[in-house]
């Protein structure tokens, strides 16, 4: 089938970014975005990845240049900080706008009245 | 402006009771030092408890779950909000000492008016407990209308301990905020040295 007759939501969710799409990388990226940086420690209790699971994941990010990671010391503990990368957050974004467009085809995207009202109560 | 995800993770960093903890504390002491009529301490307790907040952040919540740090605009809604209970708590404070001269002129007795005089302090802590909702900390609402209730049901009881109605809400502020922490120190332990 030629590329021209396929719709341009479809073609944009076949591109998306895998790095980015597994649940556990997508759901790391979206809390770093909504914060200025955090530690492994609560990334670990907000995800409940292990700490293993963890760590690959963010090793993944970080060779993918989607998130910084900043090794220190607080006192005499180890403390790992961590941030979504400027390209991480405008990949992740665009990444939500291409399922929010492909969603929307199939009707699963909520109405913009009901995403008001839900902000609104939140 | 912050995102919804900013906003519900920010008032999850409340749902640990640590601050129920020190406000129940706070409520008691001053309860208790209103019954020992000792006023001017109670007074003194919210500035005495207030070190305390990041004293138990520190030892108790963040070995355990550790917090981000949110952005600037997060940051700013937070001053703002505890700039508001501030502001608030010197009104509420005020308005009690106007209470107090209030009473003391009338003597010791509160008949008439003073019954219903009584039950303003209650009044204004569970007034005062609702800024809890600044935090976006929803169980302040249900702990202000019981301190509301408390203040209530004293004027229509004719109690003459408004004392005895604070620290009866602080009690109850207190036993939730323990049994949030408990709940909390048991949900997350002590992390060891983390790995990334």
């Amino acid at each position: 089938m030629p590329e021209a007759g396929i719709l341009p939501e479809i073609r944009d969710v076949l591109a998306l970014d895998k790095t980015i799409h597994e649940p556990a990388r997508l759901a790391i990226l979206a809390l770093l975005l909504s914060v200025d940086s955090a530690d492994f420690t609560w990334l670990m209790r907000q995800t409940g990845l292990t700490q293993g699971n963890l760590s690959a994941h963010l090793g993944k990010l970080e060779a993918a240049g989607l998130v910084s990671v900043e090794k220190g010391f607080e006192g005499k503990r180890p403390k790992t900080t961590l941030r979504i990368t400027p390209d991480g957050a405008a990949r992740l974004q665009a990444q939500g706008k291409a399922l929010i467009r492909f969603l929307g085809l199939i009707d699963i995207r909520p109405s913009r009245a009901a995403e008001k009202r839900k902000d609104m109560r939140s | 402006m912050t995102m919804p995800m900013t906003r519900a993770l920010y008032r999850r960093s409340f749902d640990d009771g640590w601050l129920d903890v020190l406000t129940g504390l706070g409520l008691v002491l001053i309860g208790l030092a209103w019954l020992a009529d000792q006023i001017v301490l109670g007074a003194l307790v919210p500035a005495a408890l207030a070190p305390f907040w990041t004293i138990g952040r520190r030892a108790l919540v963040e070995p355990r779950l550790s917090s981000p740090q949110f952005g600037s605009a997060q940051q700013a809604k937070t001053r703002r909000a505890l700039t508001g209970w501030l502001i608030f708590g010197a009104g509420v404070g005020l308005t009690e000492l106007a209470f107090l001269i209030f009473v003391n002129r009338g003597g010791t007795g509160l008949g008439g008016v003073g019954n219903v005089a009584v039950g303003i302090p209650a009044i204004l802590v569970g007034l005062g407990l609702f800024a809890g909702l600044m935090l976006g900390a929803k169980r302040f609402a249900a702990y202000g209308l019981f301190a509301i209730g408390l203040g209530l049901a004293g004027a229509w009881t004719g109690t003459d301990r408004p004392g005895l109605l604070i620290l009866l809400s602080g009690v109850l502020v207190l036993a939730c905020g323990g049994a949030l922490l408990a709940r909390f120190m048991m949900r997350y332990p002590m992390t060891g040295d983390e790995d990334a």
